[in-house]
């Protein structure tokens, strides 16, 4: 089987993490957040993955080198001149997506669950249509595009009724499809996009069905989401492999769901936890306390410092007695010096931070 | 020979700004760099030898007093000194001559020869023996001298109006002189015409009692004048307005020129400020007049205790492993820091614990707080060296307004773990489990 991850641009909502290394590769729970969906894809039976992006940075070709070694995949690079929305990449990726009659997933890199490929490949194929768009339950519906069913046949879906006024059901469109490869065939070679353009032909065709997705979904593609999606993966994880997580055992473990890289190091009198995720080499002295954050890789956590609802980026330094909180987001390589706080401000790379950082905003 | 001293106390109706402080403890009695404020005013007094009376005046219920006379009286037989302390308290607000005027039978007995009249809200290093030294050398130059006046020469007067939260007008007496020798006062005047200001303290000797006297029946005259266009409340004495404004005219009055500190404690940030300037007195003279001050950097490798001086500590205090603690800090009985804390530029009352890990910055914890660990207890603080840009700039200066700066705590506050207040004051007897922005807690 084939697969399409949509990369897209420059991940400039991502920022000030994406300045510094391509939203892709940008670490999920210690693992770039494309290595979750290459993984789960080649578990799921899928040997070739296309890529669609805008850009191709050389950091990102070398990676994805390294995971098609890894999950014994072959991954290929299908580069857009200009951005072609949600559909044009595949009528761009035909040739290769195309090879054989074999389903192809479609799924957005932005979107973080517990990957349902292998079951989405069967109910695709037992429903017998041409695209199944896998559906997550969402608390508020009026915000999104909710599915609509036909009263009849389950699953089949009747019609999409964007930001409903009335409530009308409450499953959305999770980012994440199985197509045949006809469905390509309706699409033109133009920027155009899967949801507004392709599935409405599908859905007159009475060819598109929805899936019901379990567990926890997540758009990450903000630090806000990034931070809620993390909580959701640690949780899921808790429950599915918990031998993955750091023991609760640990004396300075607050609460569980926690994942520290064997390689960082925590000092005494630490409290760590809930939700909170360490890179390697990190290094966090004594008396932190750390909750429902990221810290990633070769950061420095000085003595005393706390740190709640932030991510730390690469090679970052967070001083003794600093606190920082409000979805703080530092770039690679900051310093946020001893005794300072920072709420909510979003830090460009390589900066140093000397003065307390009160309300939300961003420090270039 | 006999000097006796006058310090203006004040009273509980008068010091609001000082909330949440005052609700405790009177804002003459609020502990500075460990020591109450009037007790620093005391101990320098003291040194003068010819010191044989010490009278409090001011309109605060006789028993808020009673256990610092007593302690004081104690010292002064330790210590063999032959000093009387007694407070008298006024029927009213007497204005800062009234009840100088109201006392002066008391004051007058046993027939001393100088008195010094202090206000006791002013913080600065109280020069007495130095003043007391200058009016003895005018007398012995054959000079007619019977008042001189604590005049303080400000190098930076923008600047120094801003630290003193006067914007508008310049709120401070203001002192011309000619080789020492006053020859006007103006009560804040519109226009800066001198840079040598009022500092608040005085030395007279008894034809103060005269003076006293003749703007009393002034006084009485106005109150009965009928075509008088305002209410005039005749006990009511100004010792600015009354007497010193008429003073220069004799040609009798000096003044002791002070370059060193001097501040004015209004709010409870100017108390914060006074613990600095008072513990950078000490360090940068090197003084050391309590073991529990701390003047060099300790950095003990084998308890793990980091001071930055200067600050001070109280004996009985516990100060727990990995602190870090200075500068400007002050720490009284029995505060107990947890291992981990840092504080800065803060005065810790009696009785609190600080707990593991937590942050301190830029502010006044009252008595018997309780502080949970990793919370961050935080005041902004002054930053002067924006206020010195600004000036530079001539940009409109705001001033330092009375809230905003800093973070008090009123007594047993409990501050639960992980908690962050910043900016703000909690009244006495509060729970805090949440954040605590720029706000004010009832």
């Amino acid at each position: 089987m084939k697969a399409l991850i949509l990369v897209g641009g420059y991940g400039t909502r991502l920022r000030p993490l994406t300045l510094s290394v391509p939203k892709p590769l940008v670490e999920f729970a210690n693992k770039p957040m494309i290595f979750h969906q290459v993984k789960a894809l080649a578990e799921a039976g899928v040997t070739d993955i296309v890529l669609a992006v805008n850009y191709k940075p050389e950091v990102m070709v070398g990676a994805l080198r390294e995971y098609e070694k890894e999950c014994g995949v072959n991954i290929t690079f299908s580069v857009e001149e200009e951005p072609l929305g949600t559909a044009g990449p595949l009528k761009l990726a035909e040739s290769v997506l195309t090879k054989n009659d074999e389903p192809i997933f479609v799924l957005n890199s932005d979107v973080i669950c517990d990957y349902p490929f292998k079951d989405l490949a069967a109910f695709h194929k037992a429903h017998g249509a041409e695209a199944t768009i896998v559906a997550t339950k969402v608390d508020e519906p009026s915000k999104y595009g909710v599915i609509v069913h036909d009263r009849d046949i389950p699953n089949l879906i009747d019609r999409f009724v964007e930001k409903p006024v009335e409530f009308v059901g409450n499953r959305i469109n999770a980012g994440i499809y199985i197509i045949n490869p006809s469905v390509i065939s309706l699409i033109e070679m133009r920027p155009t996009s899967i949801e507004k353009e392709t599935f409405p032909l599908l859905v007159e065709k009475k060819q598109l069905y929805s899936y019901d997705l379990e567990g926890y979904w997540m758009d990450v593609g903000q630090p806000k989401d990034f931070l809620s999606g993390t909580c959701l993966y640690l949780s899921s994880l808790a429950k599915k492999e918990r031998s993955a997580l750091t023991p609760t055992s640990e004396p300075f473990i607050n609460g569980g769901n926690v994942l520290i890289d064997p390689t960082a190091k925590v000092g005494k009198d630490c409290k760590i936890g809930p939700n909170v995720v360490i890179g390697p080499n990190c290094v966090i002295g004594d008396g932190v306390r750390i909750q429902r954050s990221v810290i990633l890789k070769n950061s420095n956590i000085k003595d005393h410092a706390w740190v709640k609802s932030t991510i730390v980026g690469w090679n970052s330094t967070v001083g003794k007695w600093a606190r920082l909180e409000g979805v703080t987001v530092l770039g690679e390589d900051v310093t946020v010096k001893d005794e300072i706080y920072v709420n909510g401000g979003k830090v460009l790379p390589h900066k140093s931070i000397s003065a307390n950082v009160d309300t939300p905003q961003i420090i270039m | 020979m006999s000097t006796k001293a006058i310090v203006l106390v004040g009273g509980d109706t008068r010091g609001t700004r000082f909330r949440p402080l005052s609700l405790d403890t009177p804002k003459i009695l609020f502990p500075i760099a460990g020591k109450p404020l009037l007790g620093h005013i005391l101990d320098s007094l003291i040194l003068l030898p010819s010191l044989t009376e010490i009278i409090l005046i001011g309109f605060y219920d006789k028993a808020v007093f009673e256990g610092f006379i007593s302690d004081y009286n104690a010292k002064f037989q330790l210590e063999e000194r032959n000093i009387e302390i007694k407070y008298l308290k006024e029927f009213k607000a007497l204005g800062t001559a009234g009840g100088l005027y109201h006392y002066r039978k008391e004051i007058l007995k046993g027939g001393p020869d100088e008195f010094f009249v202090v206000h006791g809200d002013v913080i600065t290093g109280f020069p007495f023996t130095e003043i007391f030294k200058f009016y003895q050398s005018l007398k012995s130059a054959k000079k007619n001298v019977e008042a001189i006046l604590f005049g303080v020469k400000i190098n930076n007067y923008e600047y120094f109006k801003v630290l003193n939260n006067s914007t508008d007008r310049h709120s401070f007496g203001t002192i011309v002189s000619a080789d020492t020798k006053v020859v006007h006062y103006v009560e804040k005047p519109e226009q800066k015409i001198s840079n040598i200001i009022n500092g608040g303290i005085y030395l007279f000797d008894n034809k103060l009692f005269k003076r006293l006297s003749n703007a009393k029946i002034t006084k009485i005259n106005i109150a009965n004048d009928i075509s008088h266009p305002e209410l005039v409340d005749e006990d009511v004495i100004s010792l600015e307005q009354d007497v010193l404004q008429k003073l220069p005219d004799d040609g009798t009055t000096y003044v002791y020129e002070y370059k060193g500190f001097w501040k004015q404690i209004k709010t409870p940030a100017d108390a914060l400020i006074g613990n600095e300037l008072f513990l950078e007195n000490l360090f940068q003279k090197r003084l050391v007049p309590d073991k529990a001050i701390k003047l060099t950097a300790e950095s003990g490798a084998e308890n793990g205790i980091t001071i930055v001086p200067p600050v001070y500590i109280s004996p009985s205090a516990k100060i727990a492993e990995n602190t870090r603690i200075g500068p400007y800090v002050a720490i009284g009985n029995n505060v107990s820091v947890e291992t981990g804390s840092r504080i800065s530029n803060s005065i810790i009352l009696r009785d609190s614990t600080i707990g593991a890990h937590s942050v301190i910055l830029n502010s006044i914890l009252s008595n018997n707080c309780t502080i949970g660990s990793w919370a961050r207890i935080e005041g902004t603080g002054l930053d002067s060296k924006k206020i010195a840009e600004s000036i530079e700039s001539q940009a409109n200066i705001i001033g330092i307004k009375g809230t905003g700066n800093i973070t008090i705590l009123g007594s047993n506050t409990e501050v639960a773990e992980d908690s962050y207040i910043l900016n703000s004051y909690i009244l006495p007897n509060k729970s805090i489990k949440f954040d605590v922005r720029y706000e004010i807690i009832m």
